[in-house]
């Protein structure tokens, strides 16, 4: 049987799939991006999250669901995101490629990693 | 993130997104993006949160634009898309030429406004000519017809039985219009009033807006004295006050109680008039002069409004009318009554009567130029979007190679069109606010209250739209059908300059001759009205009206006995004729050549023995000493009255000239005698002059038999003073003061200059003339420009040619001629064709000329000679262009 090779992610692919690791059932939109934002301390663009968001799901990566209103939000309710099997490979082999090539030079790449 | 930091996001972004972001996503996107802007706010403020928030919105709908562009377009795919993309295309390309687009809209909205101003007034005077009744397409006007004579007054008695007995009539009201004077609060005023039969805002359908309408038992006499006054008067005169309800009033000086407002926007049962109030006809023996007009068969004075029944026509209920008619006339066999005499049925757009019978021959005139106008302002922009069509041959040759369907092409010059028409009926719907109201501005001074108020209502709106598809059809689908069957080839290979398509070059010529042939039709019309006005300044009446003023006096509502009438009159004339530069002065019922009609009278002649089935029939006129002289009317034998013409005098009458024509042929008519009425005793009265005939309608009028009668013999409460003063002495003060010295109490009301009252007679000419005028000069640039245009364009078409003529050695006259010569053949034609089209529309107009053969030489002669400067205008500089033409360049051009 001919196995597909799980997708290669790209480097804000791998970000967000990572922030919904983290954020188990917790992880929609807004939460994502709070996340990215406080560990990576960079600003993200909610545009750029969501478009992410849309593009793996569309790959099968990632799954959704709708949830329930929250007062916080203006009575809107949330998109809450899971990580598919496939995308659970998708982000092992990503983050082994990364290590793999990162293997032995974490040295040259100075006192970050 | 507490409750209390609970801002909203900025309104506005937050909107923008929402019509942005695609419906399934929307959501939660909005929802993630509140949520961090909480956070956002809570953290750093609220200017730092909102402008946050709307870097994220900017960054967002950037995105969705780029996928949507992303997106693959199915382009043509549905009809509606295609139009869209048309009109993006439209929209592009007009705004690539401002200059055409300005031109080819200002011509269409001239075309368009021109049509829509017309018919604002044909809505208002024709299809709505009694505003405020409800169904009015239901209400005739009942006439008499009678010898060929249409007449529309009808005796109370008629009314009665004709209401009485009718089915398919659901309602049958009568009415009659009257001056009288109203004294509110001890202050008194004019007012028009309309005497109504109490059924009759029933029958017209008019609620009260407070108060009520007559009742029943207010059409029998001594029962009520109660009035009703216009929803107009009730704001002027008593500021909209609701306590107008039982307020006592004097009307022509009886007290009467007002119970009613009529509702707003009705002005009363004529159309083009209105009045003030109304009055019960129970009250028509108290407020009118002469006493009781509700008994007696003969006296016919009111004229009636009726509403068709349910599911009846026009035509049953007439035939229904003159078979009750034909049963009166069996009951009253002995005395002859109804003999030879029908009812004829009018709904209100054709109704004989008011502004509808003024108007109507005169907008229909209108109607049809206005259309002329609108074709050849519609040939003008055909011709420029055909020059286009040539310029864009080579896009659309593209195109079609391309794969684009010719219907696609088609659509896509006709979507040019109707937004080119669409821009033009905005135009025009702006000017229409203006321009509709220029028919008040044809107003003519007279006693009537005349309202010629236009409004602009849905059903003009729909015209003018409707008016704009119709204009596309006209000057898009030229270019549209010669662009369908292009050929690929040949306008692939063809550069534009060099080449000649005959076919075009037809239809471009076509349009030249239509357009001048059209305004030669325009100012044929204008110069035939014009002439008729010219004529009729010329014409003498009968009557010399400069110098003469004129006013009316009211006795009646002053309370009036005719002896005391009589020696108010005599002491009246005493007096102004003592006033220093007045000349001569008299007292008439009417003004000859006014608005308002005269009496007529059955007479019996001595020694005139009439055909079988002829009844002699003159019209009346009741004067006072010194009229002859006052009006300069030559008297042609015997004498005119005098002071001594009193009323225990002997009876006498100054007849006209065709009067004695007609009864005393070859007899002396002096001294003859003739009485009024057709039966009974007769009451002679005897010949003592004769008078030239006078104009006393209108200056179209045929001469027929007219007598004159003193007025202190045959008295009436109602006068016209009617004075000649010396030339530059203006004596309306010294009137005024004369009869107020009298008895202040008499109303004393419309004085002015004969000469502008008499210009009722030749308003329907003066307003043609004035439009037609407008018209014709409006058509003449148009159409010049378009000569002007066609030709310049077949001048830079045929450049080639040109220079090798100049390159072979012709001269440049040659070349002058040669080009001028071509335009000139182009207008003649087209003058040629309107000549011939104008002898068509001559006739159309005869009615209303003065005068003036539909044929007269001179109006032909002006309108070519006009047309020939034109034509030299227009020739003339694209011929000098081409002869200036430097024939190497030309050459080197390809």
């Amino acid at each position: 049987m001919h196995r597909t090779p799980p997708p290669i992610l790209g480097e804000f692919e791998q970000v967000v799939m990572l922030a919904l690791l983290r954020l188990g059932p917790e992880a929609y939109g807004a939460s994502v991006c709070a996340e990215i934002e406080q560990r990576s301390g960079r600003e993200v663009s909610v545009s750029a999250v969501h478009t992410t968001l849309d593009r793996l799901e569309q790959k099968q990566l990632v799954k959704s669901r709708i949830g329930d209103p929250t007062p916080q939000r203006g009575g809107k309710r949330k998109r809450h995101y899971e990580i598919s099997s496939l995308g659970m490979k998708s982000l092992q082999a990503s983050y082994r490629s990364i290590r793999t090539m990162a293997e032995g030079i974490e040295h040259l790449l100075g006192e970050w990693a | 993130m507490s409750a209390g930091h609970s801002a909203p996001p900025p309104r506005i972004a937050a909107w923008l997104l929402s019509r942005i972001v695609p419906g399934s996503r929307r959501e939660e996107l909005l929802g993630d993006l509140e949520e961090l802007f909480m956070a956002q706010h809570g953290r750093r403020g609220a200017a730092k949160a909102r402008l946050w928030y709307w870097r994220q919105a900017i960054a967002i709908a950037a995105n969705v634009m780029r996928a949507r562009r992303r997106q693959p377009r199915p382009a043509g795919d549905s009809f509606m898309e295609t139009v869209a993309q048309d009109l993006r295309t439209a929209v592009r390309s007009l705004m690539a030429k401002p200059g055409f687009s300005g031109v080819a809209i200002v011509m269409l909205s001239l075309g368009i406004g021109v049509n829509a101003t017309i018919f604002s007034w044909v809505n208002s005077v024709l299809l709505n000519p009694l505003p405020g009744t409800r169904q009015h397409h239901e209400l005739v006007q009942l006439t008499w017809t009678f010898k060929g004579d249409t007449l529309t007054s009808f005796s109370y008695l008629d009314y009665q039985d004709l209401r009485r007995q009718t089915k398919l009539l659901s309602g049958l009201a009568g009415r009659d219009d009257l001056s009288v004077g109203i004294v509110i609060d001890r202050e008194a005023e004019r007012a028009w009033s309309e005497v109504v039969t109490a059924n009759y805002f029933d029958v017209l359908g008019v609620p009260m807006t407070i108060g009520r309408g007559f009742r029943p038992e207010e059409d029998l006499p001594g029962t009520a004295v109660t009035a009703v006054i216009s929803h107009d008067y009730w704001q002027q005169r008593f500021a909209g006050d609701a306590s107008v309800i039982g307020r006592a009033v004097r009307i022509n000086a009886q007290p009467f109680t007002i119970v009613g407002v009529a509702a707003p926007g009705f002005k009363g049962g004529e159309s083009g008039l209105a009045f003030d109030l109304w009055l019960p006809m129970g009250t028509q023996p108290i407020v009118m002069s002469g006493g009781s007009r509700l008994e007696g068969r003969g006296n016919r004075w009111m004229s009636m409004l009726g509403r068709i029944a349910p599911g009846a026509t026009v035509a049953q209920a007439q035939a229904e009318l003159n078979s009750l008619v034909a049963g009166l006339r069996q009951t009253f066999a002995d005395q002859g009554r109804y003999v030879d005499q029908h009812i004829v049925l009018f709904t209100l757009d054709r109704a004989p009567s008011g502004s509808v019978s003024v108007l109507r021959p005169v907008l229909l005139i209108l109607m049809a130029v206005a259309a002329i106008v609108l074709l050849i302002a519609c040939a003008n922009v055909a011709g420029l979007l055909l020059a286009r069509a040539s310029a864009r041959q080579r896009e659309i040759a593209i195109r079609l190679s391309m794969g684009a369907g010719r219907a696609r092409i088609v659509q896509q010059l006709l979507i040019e069109g109707t937004l080119l028409a669409a821009l033009g009926c905005i135009g025009a719907l702006i000017a229409l606010r203006w321009t509709s109201g220029l028919l008040v501005g044809f107003t003519p001074p007279s006693e009537l209250p005349i309202e010629m108020a236009v409004t602009i209502d849905a059903r003009v709106v729909w015209f003018t739209a409707a008016l704009s598809i119709v204009t596309v059809l006209l000057f898009a689908l030229a270019p549209a059908a010669q662009a369908a069957p292009l050929d690929l080839a040949s306008a692939l290979r063809e550069t534009g300059t060099g080449g000649f398509n005959f076919g075009r070059h037809r239809m471009r010529r076509a349009l030249v001759v239509t357009q001048v042939a059209l305004s030669v039709v325009l100012l044929v019309g204008a110069g035939l009205c014009l002439r008729s006005l010219q004529a009729a300044t010329r014409m003498t009446p009968g009557f010399d009206a400069s110098q003469v003023t004129v006013g009316w006096l009211d006795l009646f509502s002053a309370g009036y006995s005719p002896d005391e009438g009589r020696a108010f009159y005599a002491r009246a004339l005493e007096r102004v004729r003592a006033i220093p530069g007045v000349e001569q002065a008299s007292l008439g019922r009417r003004v000859p050549l006014g608005f308002t009609g005269g009496s007529s009278s059955d007479i019996r002649i001595e020694g005139y023995t009439p055909q079988p089935n002829e009844q002699p029939i003159i019209g009346l006129h009741y004067v006072a000493s010194n009229y002859m002289s006052t009006l300069r009317i030559r008297l042609l034998a015997g004498r005119e009255f005098t002071d001594a013409d009193v009323n225990d005098a002997p009876r006498v009458a100054v007849i006209s000239a065709s009067m004695a024509r007609r009864y005393w042929g070859e007899r002396d008519p002096i001294g003859g005698r003739f009485a009024l009425g057709g039966r009974g005793e007769p009451q002679w009265i005897t010949v003592v002059g004769v008078v030239d005939d006078i104009k006393q309608r209108s200056f179209n009028e045929r001469q027929t038999p007219h007598a004159y009668v003193p007025l202190m013999q045959f008295y009436s409460a109602r006068s016209v003073l009617t004075v000649r003063a010396a030339a530059g002495i203006d004596i309306t003060g010294d009137l005024q003061r004369a009869v107020r010295e009298i008895d202040a109490a008499v109303p004393f009301y419309n004085i002015g200059r004969l000469s502008e009252q008499t210009k009722a007679a030749t308003f329907q000419q003066q307003m043609v003339a004035d439009l037609l005028v407008v018209f014709g000069v409006l058509a003449l640039v148009l159409a010049s420009v378009g000569s002007y245009g066609v030709l310049s364009y077949l001048v830079g078409m045929r450049r080639r040619e040109i220079g090798i003529r100049l390159a072979v050695g012709a001269t440049r006259a040659d070349v002058f001629r040669l080009v001028a010569a071509n335009g000139v053949r182009l207008i003649a034609t087209g003058v040629a064709v309107g000549l011939v089209l104008s002898i068509a529309v001559g006739v159309g107009l005869e009615s209303l000329l003065i005068a003036t053969q539909p044929t007269d030489p001179v109006t032909y002669a002006g309108v070519v000679g006009m047309l020939v400067i034109v034509a030299a205008a227009a020739c003339v500089l694209p011929a000098r262009r081409a002869a200036a033409l430097d024939p190497i360049a030309t050459l080197r051009e390809e």
